[in-house]
């Protein structure tokens, strides 16, 4: 039989991505479909094998009017990541931009920031900045912390609290540094070049060439870190939603229920910020 | 003079600008070293250290009762083998097939394709924690064959992890194919279309044309997916309950609930957590400090950004 080259290339071109295919189906998709439909039953651990009973809605209603837990912790997920999504990005790209520096073992640093990403496993930082009973990790015993309880008195816990939260938000930021970084280098020195004769100060070639240049690579990291801060290990959310899922009352309706809550927040949420992030990125060759 | 003065000016200029670089470099190099420097001298430290005001970086009583006691709550040989065993043929297959589904997004045409290439980027904001009750009901109802004594099913089994990898799915799948979409649509169609008058099948192009250019993002992808595995709390918790099939987040998550239960776990607990804490991302740091140089320089070149 004689087909296309046309037809040869599409059926080969599903041939490299049937695999994946099949794995999206079995491991995403299915399980998906099947957790919306169960949360709209009663389904637990002593009826799974009987057929569904639908209940409506009546799990939403219950996550958001009965359940005390859920939506509070949901509202302080939200919170976090409105105050940890810019400084995450505006961190990484400060590193980024200094790591991209031309000095004298310039290498060893880009290898020091890479780090979070190698170790940076949340289970094995959550214990180090749990340690000494949430006391401040950097201040320990160098008599740092009787000299700034002299200035902030009894505002002292929650300093420290917002300095530890920094330092571990600066740990998260890791995959960014490294989608700066490789955005940085795909900018055309040409341009640079060309704003250095037309007498641009380096301040202003970095507003009107670099940030422009890097827009796209930057909707790329927003996207990132709040999928990032979604997903996160100490999300309370998540922590919340496996205490339920594997409580003693073995019920499977509900968990399913606040699971589809959350990923329907988390689509919400990317798109907007798809889209209103999205008009003001600039991509070359447009306009 | 005026030119000698505004020739120093210039140097000195540089020459601060320079330092202030090199100062911030170095201050950012100690917020990420920082923790980790501290977890390794609070493990070698007496618990009297813990207590003494006066040590702050380098212990006075130098002890590795902690190193002692802790590899073996951790029964660090067994949870090791695991975890390699575990992280390294998941990494494998994950980068193989995330390989292969980029380079049929990237490279071929047909029906539907930017469509089911959404739904790769889809994948990546379902959270994990949306669908693992229903994950673990199909891994129960699928059967081993018998490949393994202990268990009919795929729980208790690393099947799990091996089998959504190997379909380009599993740990942030779809952010690795991602990255070798980008890869292969910024490489040069000359070569693949030399192979392909020369005879070659696609599946041959793919493998002896493609991939070995591919080495930056093959890197990239096998280590932040070794990684990731590694550090993986999440699935081993949900799918292993056999002791003997144990990694080594659950070893630390059982020694810390230990330690919790003590009545004096204020301090000497403190030391031990952060031994058990360097016990197990050791082996990542020492696979970094030898891959580093390559690592750095893949991240440079993979042109992760299209």
């Amino acid at each position: 039989m004689r087909v296309s080259l046309r037809t040869y290339y599409a059926i080969t071109g599903y041939g490299f991505i049937s695999l994946w295919l099949v794995g999206f189906s079995v491991f995403m998709l299915i399980p998906l479909v099947r957790n919306a439909i169960w949360s709209l039953t009663d389904i637990n651990m002593g009826n799974v094998s009987e057929p569904l009973n639908f209940i409506g809605l009546a799990n939403y209603v219950e996550a958001f009017t009965i359940d005390i837990e859920f939506v509070p912790y949901l509202l302080e997920t939200l919170r976090n990541l409105v105050v940890d999504v810019p400084i995450i990005l505006a961190f990484s790209l400060a590193v980024a931009l200094l790591a991209m520096q031309d000095v004298p073992g310039g290498t060893v640093f880009r290898a020091i920031f890479f780090l979070p990403v190698v170790i940076g496993s949340a289970a094995v930082i959550g214990r180090l900045f749990g340690m000494f009973g949430g006391q401040l990790v950097l201040f320990r015993g160098e008599g740092a912390q009787q000299f700034l309880q002299i200035y902030l008195g009894e505002r002292l816990p929650d300093f420290m609290q917002f300095i530890n939260r920094s330092i571990f938000v600066l740990w998260r930021s890791g995959v960014q540094i490294l989608i700066f970084i490789a955005g940085l280098k795909s900018i055309d020195p040409a341009l640079y070049e060309a704003a250095e004769v037309d007498g641009a100060s380096a301040w202003s070639r970095f507003w009107k060439v670099t940030l422009p240049m890097l827009s796209p690579v930057m909707l790329v990291n927003i996207i990132y870190t709040i999928i990032d801060s979604f997903t996160d290990y100490f999300n309370r959310v998540l922590w919340y939603m496996r205490l339920i899922s594997f409580r003693t009352d073995l019920r499977l309706g509900y968990p399913s229920a606040l699971g589809f809550i959350y990923f329907l927040l988390i689509f919400v949420f990317v798109i907007i910020v798809f889209t209103v992030v999205g008009r003001v990125t600039f991509y070359r060759g447009e306009r | 003079m005026t030119r000698l003065w505004w020739f120093l000016r210039r140097r000195v200029g540089k020459f601060l600008l320079r330092a202030v670089i090199i100062l911030l470099l170095v201050d950012t190099a100690f917020i990420f070293l920082m923790p980790l420097l501290r977890m390794l001298s609070t493990s070698v430290m007496h618990v009297m250290d813990l207590y003494d005001p006066t040590v702050v970086w380098i212990p006075r009583r130098w002890s590795w009762e902690n190193y002692k006691l802790v590899f073996q709550a951790l029964e660090y040989p067994l949870s090791f083998k695991n975890t390699f065993l575990l992280a390294g043929v998941a990494a494998v297959l994950q980068t193989l097939s995330c390989a292969v589904a980029g380079y049929g997004f990237a490279r071929f045409q047909f029906p539907g394709r930017d469509k089911l290439f959404l739904l790769v980027l889809f994948t990546m904001i379902v959270p994990p924690h949306a669908i693992f009750i229903q994950l673990f009901i199909l891994f129960k109802s699928l059967p081993s064959f018998g490949l393994f004594a202990h268990s009919k099913n795929w729980l208790d089994t690393y099947l799990p992890f091996y089998v959504p990898e190997a379909m380009g799915m599993g740990l942030r799948g779809a952010l690795f194919v991602f990255i070798f979409r980008q890869f292969f649509k910024g490489m040069p169609w000359e070569l693949e279309d030399a192979a392909l008058i020369d005879g070659a099948g696609p599946f041959r192009v793919f493998w002896n044309i493609m991939l070995p250019p591919a080495q930056p993002a093959i890197l990239v992808v096998f280590l932040f997916s070794f990684v990731w595995h590694w550090n993986d709390s999440l699935q081993p918790a949900i799918f292993l309950s056999r002791p003997e099939l144990f990694v080594m987040t659950q070893r630390l998550a059982e020694v810390e609930a230990a330690l919790a239960d003590m009545r004096y776990r204020a301090m000497w607990g403190t030391g031990a957590i952060m031994t058990a804490a360097v016990l197990t991302i050791a082996p990542l740091l020492v696979l970094y400090v030898l891959a580093q140089r390559y690592f750095v320089e893949s991240i440079e070149r993979t042109g992760l950004i299209g």
